[in-house]
C-alpha cells in the first residue's frame, strides 16, 4: 500500500513502513582479527594432533626396525620357507617309497591303539630300512 | 595444493579435504564465510565479542571434528553450519539469560513508551533491534535468515528444520508481532512521519490489521 500525500511526499504504508525499517538494521564490523585468531587457534591444534600422530608412527617404526633385524634377507627367506613347506608335506604325506618292498608311513601306524609299537616303530626306523 | 586452487574449490570439497586434516583448506573456508556467520550470530544475540567466540568456536568444532559435516547427506555446507552457528548463539542467549537475565529484553520491559518516545531518529535502529529481540526465537530466526541473510524460504525451512509452510508462518507471525511492538513503541510510525510529513494521519493508518 503507496501513495503521495499532499506535499508529494511518499506516504507508506505499514507494510512498506515495517520492510524500509527493517532494512536499516546493520550489523558493526567484527574485530579484523577474527579469522587470524580462528585459524591461531587452530593451527594449535594441529600441531597437537601432529605430535599425537608422531608418537603412534614413531611406535610403528620401533617395531618395524625390530622386525627388519629378525626377519631374513628377501632370498634366504624365501628359501627357508620353501624347505619348511617342503619338510611339512613331506611329513604330512609320509615316508612312501614307490617300486620298494617298504612301504612305511607313519599314517599307516595305528597311532591311538598302542602309542608304544609307534615309537617302537619310530625309534627302530633307520636309512637301511629304506634300501 | 595451492591456496589460490584451494579458493576454487567449492565449500564442500574443502570439507573434504578438511576431514583429511588439511589446515590449508580450513584456512580458505575461515576467510570466505567468517563475516557471514558472524552477521548471523551477532542477530542472534547482537553482542560483538559473543558472536565472534560464537565463531571461532563453532569453526574451531568444525576443525576438531570435522566428521560431523556429512557429505553424503546431500546438504550445502552454509545450510549446515549456518544451522551449527545459529544453534550456539541461541545456547549462548540461554545461557546468559541464566547468569546474567535477559539483557537485551530487560531493556524492553525497562523502556517505558515515554522514554521510547524521546529517542531521535538515529535512534530508531536500537529500537528495531530491541522489537527483533523481543520476538520469540523461531520468529527471529525465520524473519533473520530470510530478511537479513537474504536466504530462500526452502533454505531457511531446511536450517529450522522445518516445513516451508511453518517457516512462511513463522515470517509472518515475526512481522505482526514486530509491527505491534514497533507502532507501541512509536518508531513505526515516526518513520512514517519522517518520511511523508503527514505523521498525524499516517499514525491513523499505521495499524496492523
Amino acid at each position: 500500500m503507496m501513495g503521495i500525500s499532499k506535499r508529494g511526499n511518499v506516504v507508506m504504508g505499514s507494510n512498506e513502513q515495517l520492510e524500509a525499517l527493517l532494512s536499516i538494521r546493520d550489523v558493526p564490523e567484527m574485530r579484523g582479527d577474527l579469522e587470524s585468531r580462528i585459524l591461531q587457534a587452530s593451527a594449535a591444534q594441529l600441531h597437537v594432533k601432529r605430535r599425537q600422530f608422531n608418537f603412534i608412527d614413531a611406535i610403528n617404526k620401533g617395531i618395524n626396525s625390530v622386525l627388519d633385524c629378525v626377519l631374513l634377507p628377501s632370498p634366504a627367506y624365501a628359501m627357508a620357507v620353501v624347505l619348511i613347506v617342503g619338510a611339512v608335506i613331506g611329513l604330512y604325506s609320509g615316508a612312501e617309497i614307490e617300486g620298494g618292498e617298504l612301504v612305511m608311513s607313519y599314517a599307516n601306524i595305528d597311532v591311538g591303539d598302542d602309542m608304544e609299537s609307534f615309537i617302537m616303530a619310530s625309534e627302530n626306523f633307520e636309512y637301511g630300512d629304506y634300501l | 595444493m595451492k591456496s589460490h586452487t584451494l579458493e576454487n574449490l567449492t565449500d564442500e570439497d574443502l570439507m573434504v579435504r578438511i576431514q583429511k586434516a588439511d589446515h590449508g583448506a580450513f584456512s580458505v573456508l575461515v576467510k570466505r564465510h567468517t563475516k557471514m556467520f558472524y552477521a548471523a550470530a551477532y542477530r542472534v544475540y547482537p553482542h560483538i565479542s559473543d558472536a565472534e567466540d560464537v565463531v571461532q568456536e563453532a569453526f574451531l568444532k568444525l576443525w576438531k571434528r570435522p566428521e560431523i559435516w556429512k557429505a553424503d547427506r546431500g546438504a550445502k555446507f552454509t545450510t549446515w553450519f549456518y544451522r551449527v552457528v545459529i544453534n550456539m548463539a541461541i545456547d549462548n542467549v540461554r545461557k546468559k539469560k541464566n547468569t546474567k537475565g535477559s539483557d537485551v529484553l530487560d531493556r524492553v520491559i525497562d523502556t517505558s513508551a515515554d522514554q521510547l518516545e524521546q529517542l531521535e531518529a538515529g535512534q530508531q535502529k536500537q529500537l528495531l533491534e530491541i522489537a527483533i529481540q523481543a520476538l520469540p526465537e523461531r520468529q527471529k530466526i525465520a524473519l533473520n535468515l530470510c530478511f537479513y541473510e537474504g536466504l530462500s524460504n526452502k533454505e531457511a525451512a531446511e536450517i529450522m528444520e522445518v516445513k516451508v509452510k511453518a517457516l512462511e508462518s513463522l515470517l509472518m507471525r515475526a512481522k505482526a508481532g514486530l509491527k505491534i511492538l514497533l507502532l507501541r513503541q512509536g518508531a513505526l510510525s515516526g518513520h512514517a512521519q519522517d518520511l511523508s510529513g503527514d505523521g498525524d494521519k499516517q499514525k491513523g493508518k499505521c495499524c496492523y490489521g
